[in-house]
C-alpha cells in the first residue's frame, strides 16, 4: 500500500515551520516496503505525522491517498480495517492496560499476524519474558516501551509507525529493538515510519527526512 | 472473535469502574421495575376479580320487581316485559344484548334418581319449570344439548349452586341421597312427566351445571314444541267482567268467555286484570292473544360491570337484576383510582429510573473512554466494545427484571394470602399481563440503553 501526501499541512502547524520541513507542504510518495527516518526537535510535527497517517486526526490541509483511497473518503469502518489488518503503530506514550499483565496487552489485538515471531520468541529478545505475568501498569518506562513494541510487531501490517521506539530504551535494548523490528518488517515485506529527535537511530532506515 | 478475546475485552473496559453509581442506578431500576410490575398485576387482576368474561362481557338477568296480593299477581303480564320495555332496556347504558327467557306453559314433574339406574332406590321427586334462553348467552354449549322434534329425551342444565344445595344441604339431611360430584350429576336418569295428569313421560339428564344462569334450562326446540303441545289450560289469562262502569263478579276466565257463559250484550265489557283501565268487547277478549308470550325474565349482556346509569335505568323501568356488584363498587370506588395512581408513580418512578441508569452506563463509558480508544486505535470496532458494555448491562439489567419479577410474585402471594383473612379468594399466580408488561419494559429499556452505549462508544473515537 503505497502512501502519498500532496501538500499536506496540519493546520496547528506554524507557517515558518512548513517551509524547512522535508514533508509538510511537498508532495512525498513512501512507497510499501521502505523504511523512513523523519527526524526533527521536538514540536515540529513528528507525532501529528503519524497520528494523521493512522487516522487519529484530520485537521490538515492538503490531500493524502492511502493505496488507492483518498483519506478524505475513508470511514470508520475503512480506520478499523486500516488498523487491525494493514497499519501498526507504536505510540510515544504507549498506551498499554496499565491494569491488565503483560500478556493480557500482548494478546488484546482484533488480530494477530502469524508472521510475526511468537510472543515469548519476542520477549526473550527485548529481555521482558520474566515480565509477561506482570501487571503493565507496574513496569519501568523502558520495560512497557519494550512490551508496546512487542504489541505493535503482533499485529499484521503493511506499514508499521513507530513514534520514538527508543527513547527510554539504553543502547544495547534499542539495538536489539532495532533488529527485532528489521527482522519482523523483513517477513512481511512491510513499510516503517520511524520518527526520532536525531538523526541517528540505531533501525537502518532507507530514507531520512528531516521534518 | 473468540472467547478468550472477549474475556480480555470485558476485562479491560467492563469492569471495575463506576461500581457505585451502578449500583445507586440499579438499585434505583430495581424498585422502579416492582413498582411498574406491581401496577400491571393490580390493574390485570382487579380485571379478574371483577368477575369479568373472557371477551370483558357480563351478564345479569332482571325481573321486574313483583308487588301486590295474590288476586293481582294472577295477572301475569303484569310482570311480563313487552317489546316496547324490552326496547328500552336495550337502549340503557352499557347493554349489547336482550333476551327473554321462554318458559313453560305446562306442569313438570320429575323423579331424579341419584343411584343411577330408575327403580333402584329412593328417587327426588319435584314440580319444576323450565326455561330456555338462547344458546349465545349460555356459559357452556355441551355437545349433548341438542335435542331433535320428537325425541324422548330431554338435555337439562341447571345451575352449580343447585348441585351444592344437593350436597350440602339436602343429601347430609337425608340418608338415602348420597352426595354427588359432577359426574355422577350427570349420570343420574330423570324422569320427566309433562302435563296435569302427567300423561307424558320423558327422560332427562343433566348435561351441564351453569355458573351464569339461574334456572332450570331446557333447549329453545324442546320448549318451544312442548308449549305448543301440551299447554296448560289454566294458564289462560282471566278478566274483569265490567257493566254500567263497574266490576261484575269474580274474574273470568278466557275459556268461560269462550263458551259463552258472560251474555255477549247488555253492554258488558272486559279487563285483563292487570290493566283493568283498557277494557274491550267480549268478542275482542276472544281474539286476546293467547300465544302473546311476553317474557318474565330477561338475560342482558353488557360489555362490562354494570354502570350506576344502568341501574337507575333499571329502577326507572321497575326491574330488578339477580345480581349485586358489591365488589365492583369496592373497586370503582377505592381500587381503581389506587391502581391508576400506583400506575402513574410507577411510571414516573420508572422512567427517572431509567434515566439513572442509562446515566450510569453513559458515566461508565466515560470513564472508559481512554480505554475504549486505545481499543478504537488498536484496530477493534465500535460494535465490539460496545457490545463489552452491552454484555455488562444485559447481565445486570436481567438481574434486575428476575428480582423484580420474584419480589411481584412474592408481594403477589402475600396479598393473596392477606385477602384469604377477608374471604377474598385471589389466584397466587401472575397476571399473563404481567409477564408481557416485563417482556415489553424490558425490551424498550434494553434498546434505549442499549442506543445511549452505542453514542457513548461513538463519541470516543
Amino acid at each position: 500500500m503505497r502512501i502519498t501526501l500532496d501538500q499536506v499541512i496540519p493546520i496547528p502547524l506554524q507557517e515558518n515551520l512548513v517551509s524547512s520541513s522535508g514533508i509538510w507542504g511537498r508532495k512525498l510518495v513512501l512507497e510499501e516496503g521502505l523504511s523512513f527516518l523523519a527526524h526533527a526537535p521536538s514540536g515540529k510535527g513528528k507525532s501529528t505525522l503519524l497520528h494523521i497517517l493512522y487516522g487519529m486526526r484530520n485537521d490538515f490541509t492538503g490531500q493524502i491517498i492511502l493505496g488507492e483511497n483518498k483519506y478524505s473518503d475513508l470511514q470508520v469502518s475503512n480506520w478499523k480495517e486500516l488498523r487491525a489488518k494493514k497499519i501498526s503503530m507504536l505510540f510515544q506514550d504507549l498506551r498499554l492496560f496499565a491494569h491488565l499483565t503483560v500478556r493480557e496487552n500482548l494478546d488484546l489485538l482484533p488480530s494477530i499476524s502469524q508472521e510475526s515471531p511468537s510472543v515469548e520468541e519476542m520477549c526473550e529478545q527485548l529481555e521482558v519474558a520474566d515480565l509477561l505475568d506482570r501487571e503493565a501498569g507496574s513496569l519501568s518506562l523502558g520495560q512497557r516501551q519494550r512490551v508496546a513494541l512487542v504489541r505493535s510487531l503482533r499485529k499484521p501490517f503493511q506499514w508499521l509507525l513507530l513514534d520514538e521506539p527508543f527513547s527510554h530504551l539504553d543502547m544495547r535494548n534499542a539495538e536489539r529493538a532495532a533488529d527485532l523490528i528489521e527482522r519482523t518488517r523483513r517477513n512481511k515485506g512491510a513499510g516503517i515510519i520511524l520518527t526520532s529527535l536525531h538523526p541517528e537511530c540505531p533501525l537502518a532506515c532507507d530514507r531520512m527526512i528531516r521534518l | 472473535m473468540t472467547r478468550g478475546r472477549i474475556h480480555l475485552l470485558d476485562l479491560c473496559v467492563g469492569n471495575g469502574n463506576a461500581r457505585k453509581e451502578l449500583f445507586t442506578a440499579s438499585l434505583g431500576c430495581l424498585m422502579g421495575s416492582i413498582l411498574v410490575l406491581l401496577a400491571i398485576e393490580a390493574w390485570a387482576g382487579s380485571r379478574a376479580f371483577q368477575g369479568r368474561e373472557d371477551d370483558g362481557d357480563v351478564f345479569v338477568t332482571l325481573n321486574k320487581q313483583v308487588e301486590g296480593g295474590i288476586l293481582i299477581n294472577l295477572a301475569q303480564n303484569e310482570k311480563s316485559f313487552n317489546d316496547s320495555e324490552v326496547s328500552d332496556i336495550q337502549k340503557l347504558p352499557g347493554v349489547r344484548e336482550v333476551a327473554g327467557f321462554t318458559r313453560n306453559h305446562f306442569p313438570v314433574t320429575v323423579n331424579i334418581w341419584p343411584a343411577g339406574r330408575i327403580g333402584l332406590g329412593s328417587a327426588a321427586r319435584a314440580d319444576l319449570f323450565f326455561e330456555s334462553i338462547p344458546d349465545p348467552f349460555l356459559d357452556q354449549v355441551p355437545d349433548s344439548w341438542k335435542w331433535e322434534e320428537n325425541a324422548s329425551f330431554v338435555p337439562i342444565m341447571v345451575p352449580k349452586f343447585y348441585l351444592d344445595l344437593w350436597n350440602f344441604g339436602l343429601a347430609p339431611s337425608r340418608n338415602e341421597y348420597p352426595a354427588l360430584s359432577l359426574e355422577t350429576a350427570s349420570s343420574m336418569p330423570i324422569e320427566i312427566y309433562i302435563g296435569e295428569n302427567r300423561s307424558v313421560r320423558m327422560q332427562g339428564r343433566f348435561v351441564a351445571f351453569s355458573k351464569r344462569i339461574n334456572s332450570v334450562l331446557v333447549p329453545e326446540g324442546f320448549l318451544k314444541w312442548a308449549n305448543e303441545r301440551f299447554t296448560n289450560p289454566s294458564q289462560e289469562p282471566y278478566f274483569f267482567v265490567w257493566r254500567k262502569g263497574q266490576i261484575e263478579g269474580v274474574p273470568v276466565a278466557l275459556s268461560d268467555l269462550a263458551e259463552s257463559k258472560i251474555s255477549h250484550s247488555e253492554g258488558r265489557q272486559v279487563s285483563t286484570i292487570g290493566k283493568p283501565a283498557e277494557r274491550m268487547s267480549v268478542s275482542e277478549a276472544l281474539a286476546y292473544n293467547q300465544t302473546q308470550d311476553d317474557p318474565s325474565r330477561l338475560i342482558v349482556k353488557l360489555d362490562g360491570s354494570p354502570s350506576e346509569d344502568f341501574f337507575k335505568g333499571l329502577e326507572k323501568l321497575g326491574c330488578e337484576t339477580n345480581r349485586e356488584f358489591p365488589q365492583d363498587d369496592l373497586i370503582r370506588k377505592f381500587v381503581r383510582p389506587l391502581i391508576v395512581g400506583l400506575l402513574g408513580f410507577g411510571v414516573v418512578l420508572s422512567l427517572l429510573s431509567i434515566a439513572t441508569f442509562t446515566s450510569g452506563f453513559r458515566l461508565l463509558v466515560i470513564q472508559s473512554a481512554e480505554h475504549a480508544r486505545n481499543l478504537l486505535h488498536l484496530g477493534f470496532g465500535e460494535s465490539e466494545i460496545t457490545a463489552v458494555f452491552v454484555r455488562r448491562f444485559r447481565r445486570i439489567f436481567v438481574t434486575i427484571l428476575a428480582l423484580s419479577l420474584v419480589s411481584c410474585y412474592l408481594i403477589r402471594v402475600m396479598i393473596a394470602q392477606f385477602a384469604e383473612g377477608y374471604g377474598i379468594a385471589l389466584s397466587k399466580g401472575l397476571e399473563w399481563q404481567t409477564i408481557s408488561g416485563l417482556i415489553l419494559y424490558g425490551a424498550g429499556i434494553f434498546i434505549i440503553n442499549r442506543r445511549v452505549i452505542q453514542e457513548s462508544v461513538k463519541s470516543c473515537s
